[in-house]
Protein backbone atom coordinates (compact mmCIF):
# COMPACT_ATOMS: atom_id res chain seq x y z
CA UNK A 1 0.00 0.00 0.00
CA UNK A 2 2.48 2.68 1.28
CA UNK A 3 5.44 1.05 -0.09
CA UNK A 4 7.14 4.52 0.50
CA UNK A 5 7.17 3.57 4.53
CA UNK A 6 8.00 -0.02 4.81
CA UNK A 7 6.76 -1.63 8.02
CA UNK A 8 9.53 -2.86 9.97
CA UNK A 9 10.24 -6.68 10.45
CA UNK A 10 8.83 -7.02 13.73
CA UNK A 11 5.74 -5.08 13.00
CA UNK A 12 5.34 -6.76 9.99
CA UNK A 13 5.69 -10.71 11.79
CA UNK A 14 2.96 -9.62 14.39
CA UNK A 15 0.62 -8.87 11.43
CA UNK A 16 1.11 -11.16 9.50
CA UNK A 17 0.52 -13.80 12.30
CA UNK A 18 -2.87 -11.94 13.22
CA UNK A 19 -4.73 -10.14 10.91
CA UNK A 20 -7.64 -11.66 11.15
CA UNK A 21 -10.88 -9.66 11.22
CA UNK A 22 -12.33 -8.12 14.63
CA UNK A 23 -15.35 -7.02 15.31
CA UNK A 24 -15.89 -3.74 17.42
CA UNK A 25 -16.46 -3.45 20.94
CA UNK A 26 -20.36 -2.62 21.15
CA UNK A 27 -20.83 0.72 23.25
CA UNK A 28 -20.74 1.12 26.25
CA UNK A 29 -24.16 0.81 27.44
CA UNK A 30 -24.76 -2.25 25.31
CA UNK A 31 -21.82 -4.08 26.66
CA UNK A 32 -23.16 -2.75 30.27
CA UNK A 33 -25.98 -5.00 29.60
CA UNK A 34 -24.52 -7.77 30.63
CA UNK A 35 -24.30 -6.42 34.40
CA UNK A 36 -27.66 -4.93 34.08
CA UNK A 37 -29.24 -8.71 33.31
CA UNK A 38 -27.72 -10.05 36.44
CA UNK A 39 -28.70 -6.88 38.36
CA UNK A 40 -32.62 -7.24 37.14
CA UNK A 41 -32.07 -11.24 38.03
CA UNK A 42 -30.74 -10.30 41.58
CA UNK A 43 -33.54 -7.75 41.97
CA UNK A 44 -36.64 -9.95 41.03
CA UNK A 45 -34.98 -13.32 42.11
CA UNK A 46 -33.31 -12.54 45.77
CA UNK A 47 -35.84 -10.67 47.58
CA UNK A 48 -38.29 -13.57 46.52
CA UNK A 49 -35.75 -16.25 47.52
CA UNK A 50 -34.64 -14.42 51.08
CA UNK A 51 -37.93 -12.04 51.65
CA UNK A 52 -38.72 -8.82 51.31
CA UNK A 53 -37.51 -6.46 54.73
CA UNK A 54 -40.53 -6.21 56.79
CA UNK A 55 -41.46 -2.40 56.38
CA UNK A 56 -42.05 -2.50 52.95
CA UNK A 57 -45.62 -0.98 53.62
CA UNK A 58 -44.14 1.55 55.87
CA UNK A 59 -41.42 3.02 53.57
CA UNK A 60 -44.02 3.25 50.48
CA UNK A 61 -43.47 2.06 46.77
CA UNK A 62 -41.00 5.12 46.15
CA UNK A 63 -39.02 4.46 49.36
CA UNK A 64 -38.52 0.76 48.82
CA UNK A 65 -38.84 -0.56 45.41
CA UNK A 66 -38.12 3.08 43.58
CA UNK A 67 -35.42 3.58 45.81
CA UNK A 68 -33.95 0.29 45.03
CA UNK A 69 -34.31 0.90 41.13
CA UNK A 70 -32.76 4.43 41.35
CA UNK A 71 -29.90 3.01 42.92
CA UNK A 72 -29.52 -0.03 40.23
CA UNK A 73 -29.97 2.69 37.93
CA UNK A 74 -26.92 4.59 39.68
CA UNK A 75 -24.91 1.64 39.73
CA UNK A 76 -25.40 0.82 36.11
CA UNK A 77 -24.30 4.55 35.16
CA UNK A 78 -21.18 3.71 36.75
CA UNK A 79 -20.49 0.76 35.05
CA UNK A 80 -20.95 2.45 32.30
CA UNK A 81 -18.61 5.16 32.86
CA UNK A 82 -16.07 2.09 33.84
CA UNK A 83 -16.48 0.24 30.31
CA UNK A 84 -16.31 4.14 28.49
CA UNK A 85 -13.00 4.53 30.42
CA UNK A 86 -11.84 1.19 28.94
CA UNK A 87 -11.71 2.29 25.74
CA UNK A 88 -8.35 4.44 24.42
CA UNK A 89 -9.24 8.61 24.34
CA UNK A 90 -13.12 8.12 25.38
CA UNK A 91 -13.38 8.28 28.90
CA UNK A 92 -14.18 11.15 31.23
CA UNK A 93 -11.94 13.38 33.26
CA UNK A 94 -10.51 12.59 36.69
CA UNK A 95 -12.91 15.26 38.56
CA UNK A 96 -15.79 14.02 36.75
CA UNK A 97 -15.25 10.22 37.44
CA UNK A 98 -14.60 11.34 41.36
CA UNK A 99 -18.01 13.29 41.09
CA UNK A 100 -19.63 10.36 39.04
CA UNK A 101 -18.80 7.86 42.14
CA UNK A 102 -19.73 11.09 44.90
CA UNK A 103 -23.12 10.92 43.18
CA UNK A 104 -23.54 7.45 43.28
CA UNK A 105 -22.01 7.14 47.28
CA UNK A 106 -24.41 10.41 48.09
CA UNK A 107 -27.45 9.01 46.63
CA UNK A 108 -27.14 6.00 48.47
CA UNK A 109 -26.45 7.54 52.10
CA UNK A 110 -29.44 9.99 50.81
CA UNK A 111 -31.74 6.97 50.52
CA UNK A 112 -30.42 5.56 53.73
CA UNK A 113 -31.27 9.10 55.63
CA UNK A 114 -34.98 9.10 53.83
CA UNK A 115 -36.09 5.68 55.11
CA UNK A 116 -34.52 6.36 58.75
CA UNK A 117 -36.78 9.65 58.92
CA UNK A 118 -39.58 7.53 57.60
CA UNK A 119 -39.48 4.60 59.96
CA UNK A 120 -38.80 6.39 63.31
CA UNK A 121 -36.09 4.25 64.28
CA UNK A 122 -33.33 5.02 66.70
CA UNK A 123 -29.87 6.24 65.10
CA UNK A 124 -28.37 2.91 66.49
CA UNK A 125 -25.09 2.21 68.32
CA UNK A 126 -21.40 2.09 67.15
CA UNK A 127 -20.29 -0.30 66.12
CA UNK A 128 -23.83 -1.23 64.61
CA UNK A 129 -25.54 -4.57 64.37
CA UNK A 130 -25.72 -6.37 61.18
CA UNK A 131 -21.95 -7.00 60.71
CA UNK A 132 -23.05 -9.37 58.16
CA UNK A 133 -24.74 -7.17 55.43
CA UNK A 134 -21.49 -5.88 54.56
CA UNK A 135 -20.31 -9.04 53.64
CA UNK A 136 -23.42 -10.53 52.11
CA UNK A 137 -23.53 -7.78 49.90
CA UNK A 138 -19.53 -7.77 49.05
CA UNK A 139 -20.31 -10.99 48.21
CA UNK A 140 -23.57 -10.81 46.45
CA UNK A 141 -21.57 -7.92 43.96
CA UNK A 142 -18.49 -10.04 43.13
CA UNK A 143 -20.33 -11.47 39.90
CA UNK A 144 -21.44 -7.73 38.76
CA UNK A 145 -17.58 -6.80 39.54
CA UNK A 146 -15.95 -9.50 37.95
CA UNK A 147 -18.21 -8.74 34.91
CA UNK A 148 -17.27 -5.43 34.78
CA UNK A 149 -13.65 -6.03 35.11
CA UNK A 150 -14.14 -8.59 32.43
CA UNK A 151 -15.33 -6.41 30.05
CA UNK A 152 -13.00 -3.84 30.93
CA UNK A 153 -10.43 -6.35 31.03
CA UNK A 154 -11.26 -7.40 27.32
CA UNK A 155 -11.00 -3.55 25.98
CA UNK A 156 -7.86 -1.57 26.84
CA UNK A 157 -8.12 1.33 29.65
CA UNK A 158 -5.70 3.75 29.51
CA UNK A 159 -6.93 4.54 33.41
CA UNK A 160 -7.39 1.18 34.89
CA UNK A 161 -7.21 1.84 38.44
CA UNK A 162 -10.42 4.72 37.62
CA UNK A 163 -12.09 2.46 35.32
CA UNK A 164 -11.58 -0.48 38.79
CA UNK A 165 -12.99 2.74 41.32
CA UNK A 166 -16.33 3.16 38.50
CA UNK A 167 -16.82 -0.31 38.21
CA UNK A 168 -16.61 -1.52 41.69
CA UNK A 169 -18.67 1.48 42.98
CA UNK A 170 -21.40 0.93 40.23
CA UNK A 171 -20.93 -2.93 41.34
CA UNK A 172 -21.02 -1.55 44.83
CA UNK A 173 -24.46 0.33 44.01
CA UNK A 174 -26.22 -1.98 42.21
CA UNK A 175 -26.14 -4.55 45.05
CA UNK A 176 -27.07 -2.14 47.61
CA UNK A 177 -30.43 -1.64 45.65
CA UNK A 178 -30.88 -4.95 45.67
CA UNK A 179 -30.11 -5.66 49.54
CA UNK A 180 -32.09 -2.48 49.79
CA UNK A 181 -35.35 -4.55 49.63
CA UNK A 182 -34.20 -7.06 51.99
CA UNK A 183 -31.75 -5.62 54.94
CA UNK A 184 -34.59 -5.75 58.10
CA UNK A 185 -31.91 -2.73 59.63
CA UNK A 186 -33.42 0.81 58.91
CA UNK A 187 -30.79 2.43 61.75
CA UNK A 188 -28.95 5.18 59.81
CA UNK A 189 -25.57 3.82 61.88
CA UNK A 190 -26.47 0.28 60.60
CA UNK A 191 -27.21 1.26 57.18
CA UNK A 192 -23.94 4.45 57.16
CA UNK A 193 -21.54 1.70 58.46
CA UNK A 194 -21.89 -1.31 56.63
CA UNK A 195 -24.16 -0.40 53.24
CA UNK A 196 -21.89 2.56 52.66
CA UNK A 197 -18.84 0.56 53.72
CA UNK A 198 -19.60 -2.05 51.48
CA UNK A 199 -19.93 0.21 48.30
CA UNK A 200 -16.68 2.29 49.39
CA UNK A 201 -14.55 -1.06 50.02
CA UNK A 202 -15.87 -2.28 46.28
CA UNK A 203 -14.71 0.91 45.04
CA UNK A 204 -11.49 -0.25 46.71
CA UNK A 205 -11.18 -3.49 45.50
CA UNK A 206 -12.13 -2.07 41.93
CA UNK A 207 -8.92 0.32 41.93
CA UNK A 208 -7.04 -3.14 43.14
CA UNK A 209 -8.18 -4.76 40.36
CA UNK A 210 -7.62 -2.02 38.36
CA UNK A 211 -3.40 -2.03 39.77
CA UNK A 212 -3.52 -5.60 38.52
CA UNK A 213 -4.96 -4.57 34.74
CA UNK A 214 -2.26 -2.11 34.97
CA UNK A 215 0.59 -4.32 36.11
CA UNK A 216 -0.71 -7.17 32.53
CA UNK A 217 -0.69 -3.90 30.57
CA UNK A 218 3.22 -3.15 31.64
CA UNK A 219 4.25 -6.44 31.45
CA UNK A 220 3.26 -7.06 27.81
CA UNK A 221 4.16 -3.31 27.11
CA UNK A 222 7.73 -3.81 28.56
CA UNK A 223 10.56 -4.37 26.35
CA UNK B 1 -11.87 -4.07 -2.12
CA UNK B 2 -9.94 -1.52 -0.39
CA UNK B 3 -11.89 1.35 0.30
CA UNK B 4 -11.20 5.14 -1.14
CA UNK B 5 -9.15 5.93 1.88
CA UNK B 6 -6.81 3.10 2.22
CA UNK B 7 -5.97 3.99 -1.67
CA UNK B 8 -4.34 6.72 -0.43
CA UNK B 9 -0.59 6.52 -0.79
CA UNK B 10 2.01 8.16 1.86
CA UNK B 11 -0.08 10.48 3.62
CA UNK B 12 -0.19 11.79 6.94
CA UNK B 13 -3.42 11.27 9.13
CA UNK B 14 -4.03 15.20 8.97
CA UNK B 15 -4.11 14.55 5.05
CA UNK B 16 -6.76 11.95 5.12
CA UNK B 17 -9.58 13.31 7.43
CA UNK B 18 -11.34 12.46 10.58
CA UNK B 19 -14.07 10.66 8.30
CA UNK B 20 -11.45 9.12 5.88
CA UNK B 21 -9.07 7.91 9.10
CA UNK B 22 -12.92 6.46 10.60
CA UNK B 23 -12.94 4.32 7.10
CA UNK B 24 -9.41 3.10 6.81
CA UNK B 25 -9.99 1.70 10.34
CA UNK B 26 -12.64 0.05 9.55
CA UNK B 27 -11.27 -1.41 6.88
CA UNK B 28 -8.43 -2.40 9.11
CA UNK B 29 -10.59 -4.32 11.53
CA UNK B 30 -12.04 -6.36 8.48
CA UNK B 31 -8.35 -7.46 8.24
CA UNK B 32 -7.09 -5.70 5.54
CA UNK B 33 -3.53 -5.15 5.62
CA UNK B 34 -3.24 -2.13 3.60
CA UNK B 35 -5.67 -0.34 5.70
CA UNK B 36 -2.76 -0.99 8.57
CA UNK B 37 -0.11 0.25 6.31
CA UNK B 38 -2.06 3.29 5.43
CA UNK B 39 -2.29 4.05 8.92
CA UNK B 40 0.89 3.55 9.81
CA UNK B 41 2.45 5.96 6.87
CA UNK B 42 -0.53 8.42 7.85
CA UNK B 43 0.92 8.45 11.62
CA UNK B 44 4.50 7.55 12.11
CA UNK B 45 5.62 11.54 11.85
CA UNK B 46 3.32 12.76 14.32
CA UNK B 47 3.44 9.48 16.37
CA UNK B 48 7.05 9.49 16.38
CA UNK B 49 7.51 13.25 16.97
CA UNK B 50 4.76 12.78 20.08
CA UNK B 51 6.87 10.56 21.80
CA UNK B 52 10.16 12.17 21.24
CA UNK B 53 8.64 15.06 23.47
CA UNK B 54 7.52 12.40 26.14
CA UNK B 55 10.30 10.45 25.87
CA UNK B 56 13.27 12.81 25.78
CA UNK B 57 15.32 10.51 23.59
CA UNK B 58 14.52 9.73 19.68
CA UNK B 59 16.26 6.13 20.27
CA UNK B 60 13.94 5.32 22.86
CA UNK B 61 10.48 7.08 21.03
CA UNK B 62 11.63 4.73 17.91
CA UNK B 63 11.14 1.73 20.24
CA UNK B 64 7.82 3.20 21.63
CA UNK B 65 7.02 3.88 18.45
CA UNK B 66 7.13 0.54 17.21
CA UNK B 67 5.36 -0.82 19.98
CA UNK B 68 2.60 2.01 20.11
CA UNK B 69 2.19 0.31 16.58
CA UNK B 70 2.29 -3.03 18.05
CA UNK B 71 -0.77 -2.43 20.44
CA UNK B 72 -2.63 -0.67 18.09
CA UNK B 73 -2.84 -3.69 16.24
CA UNK B 74 -3.54 -6.05 19.43
CA UNK B 75 -6.16 -4.27 20.76
CA UNK B 76 -7.81 -2.84 17.41
CA UNK B 77 -11.24 -4.25 18.41
CA UNK B 78 -11.36 -1.47 21.06
CA UNK B 79 -11.88 1.29 18.14
CA UNK B 80 -15.51 2.14 17.71
CA UNK B 81 -16.47 3.96 14.86
CA UNK B 82 -17.13 6.48 13.92
CA UNK B 83 -15.61 7.67 16.68
CA UNK B 84 -12.52 10.30 15.97
CA UNK B 85 -9.26 7.78 15.48
CA UNK B 86 -6.70 10.46 16.59
CA UNK B 87 -7.42 10.46 20.04
CA UNK B 88 -7.64 6.69 20.19
CA UNK B 89 -4.09 6.30 18.51
CA UNK B 90 -2.28 8.70 20.78
CA UNK B 91 -4.28 7.91 24.14
CA UNK B 92 -2.61 4.44 23.20
CA UNK B 93 0.97 6.08 22.68
CA UNK B 94 0.39 7.88 25.64
CA UNK B 95 -0.25 4.84 27.55
CA UNK B 96 2.24 2.73 25.84
CA UNK B 97 4.98 5.49 27.32
CA UNK B 98 3.79 5.95 30.40
CA UNK B 99 3.25 1.88 30.95
CA UNK B 100 6.90 1.45 29.63
CA UNK B 101 8.32 4.23 31.80
CA UNK B 102 6.68 2.53 35.30
CA UNK B 103 7.72 -0.93 34.45
CA UNK B 104 11.99 1.21 33.80
CA UNK B 105 11.15 2.67 37.15
CA UNK B 106 9.85 -0.85 38.89
CA UNK B 107 13.37 -2.35 37.28
CA UNK B 108 15.34 -0.23 38.61
CA UNK B 109 16.48 1.65 35.34
CA UNK B 110 14.37 4.94 35.80
CA UNK B 111 17.12 7.20 34.73
CA UNK B 112 17.23 11.03 35.49
CA UNK B 113 17.66 12.51 31.93
CA UNK B 114 21.03 15.01 32.69
CA UNK B 115 20.20 18.39 31.52
CA UNK B 116 22.71 18.61 28.43
CA UNK B 117 19.63 15.32 27.01
CA UNK B 118 17.24 17.58 27.02
CA UNK B 119 17.28 19.18 23.81
CA UNK B 120 15.72 16.76 21.71
CA UNK B 121 12.11 17.90 22.00
CA UNK B 122 10.90 18.65 18.79
CA UNK B 123 9.66 22.28 18.42
CA UNK B 124 6.23 23.63 17.64
CA UNK B 125 5.94 26.36 15.05
CA UNK B 126 4.95 28.49 17.42
CA UNK B 127 7.76 28.78 19.48
CA UNK B 128 10.09 28.24 16.98
CA UNK B 129 10.11 31.52 16.07
CA UNK B 130 11.10 33.36 19.55
CA UNK B 131 15.09 32.23 19.83
CA UNK B 132 17.54 30.46 18.62
CA UNK B 133 16.53 26.60 18.53
CA UNK B 134 18.48 25.17 21.13
CA UNK B 135 17.40 27.85 23.51
CA UNK B 136 13.84 27.18 22.59
CA UNK B 137 14.06 23.62 22.80
CA UNK B 138 15.92 23.94 26.05
CA UNK B 139 12.57 26.33 27.59
CA UNK B 140 10.49 23.48 26.01
CA UNK B 141 12.31 20.52 27.29
CA UNK B 142 12.39 22.24 30.77
CA UNK B 143 8.63 21.91 30.60
CA UNK B 144 6.74 19.69 33.41
CA UNK B 145 4.83 17.35 30.80
CA UNK B 146 1.38 18.06 31.94
CA UNK B 147 2.04 21.56 30.27
CA UNK B 148 4.55 20.63 27.64
CA UNK B 149 2.02 17.64 26.30
CA UNK B 150 -0.99 19.61 25.24
CA UNK B 151 1.38 22.47 23.84
CA UNK B 152 2.85 20.00 21.48
CA UNK B 153 -0.35 18.19 20.53
CA UNK B 154 -2.01 21.54 19.66
CA UNK B 155 0.33 22.94 18.19
CA UNK B 156 2.72 20.67 16.93
CA UNK B 157 0.42 18.32 15.58
CA UNK B 158 -3.02 20.12 15.29
CA UNK B 159 -5.20 18.60 17.40
CA UNK B 160 -8.10 20.17 18.49
CA UNK B 161 -8.21 20.86 22.26
CA UNK B 162 -11.42 18.44 22.64
CA UNK B 163 -9.27 15.85 20.87
CA UNK B 164 -6.21 16.82 23.31
CA UNK B 165 -8.34 16.43 26.01
CA UNK B 166 -9.95 12.91 25.07
CA UNK B 167 -5.60 12.05 24.52
CA UNK B 168 -4.93 13.18 28.13
CA UNK B 169 -8.18 12.64 30.21
CA UNK B 170 -8.57 16.22 30.85
CA UNK B 171 -11.05 18.69 29.62
CA UNK B 172 -11.22 20.81 26.08
CA UNK B 173 -11.06 23.84 29.05
CA UNK B 174 -7.94 22.46 30.97
CA UNK B 175 -6.35 21.54 28.01
CA UNK B 176 -6.47 25.09 26.66
CA UNK B 177 -5.36 26.63 29.94
CA UNK B 178 -2.40 24.02 29.90
CA UNK B 179 -0.88 24.69 26.68
CA UNK B 180 -1.25 28.82 26.66
CA UNK B 181 0.21 28.57 30.10
CA UNK B 182 3.16 26.51 28.48
CA UNK B 183 3.62 29.29 25.47
CA UNK B 184 3.66 32.11 28.48
CA UNK B 185 6.32 29.95 30.41
CA UNK B 186 8.44 29.69 26.95
CA UNK B 187 7.99 33.24 26.12
CA UNK B 188 9.15 33.94 29.80
CA UNK B 189 12.04 31.82 29.85
CA UNK B 190 13.07 33.30 26.20
CA UNK B 191 12.86 37.08 27.84
CA UNK B 192 9.76 37.46 24.77
CA UNK B 193 7.93 40.62 26.00
CA UNK B 194 4.62 40.61 27.13
CA UNK B 195 5.04 36.95 28.30
CA UNK B 196 2.53 37.47 31.40
CA UNK B 197 -0.10 38.80 29.83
Amino acid sequence: MSGHTPLPDALRRALEADHRPVHALRPAPVRALWVALWAALALVVLPLLIGIRGDVAGLGLALSWGAAALECLAGIGLVVLALRESVPGCGITTPRAAAAVGTGVGLQVLVAVLCWLRCGVPFGAFPPAGAHCFTDEGLLALPALALTMLLVLRAYAVRPRWAGVLGGAGAGLLTDGVWHLICPHAELSHVLVWHTGAVLTLAAAGWVLGVGIEALQRRSTAR
Amino acid sequence: MPTAAAKSHGVTGDEIGDEGLAEVMTAYQRGEMAAFETLYAGFRGGLRRYLTALARDPAVADDLLQETFLQLHRVRHTYQPPRPVKPWVYAIARHVFLMNRRAAYRRGRHETIADEALPEVPVPPEVESLGDRDTVERALANLPAARREPLVLHHMLGMSFKEVGAVLGISEGAAKVRAHRALAEIREAMGVKGAKS
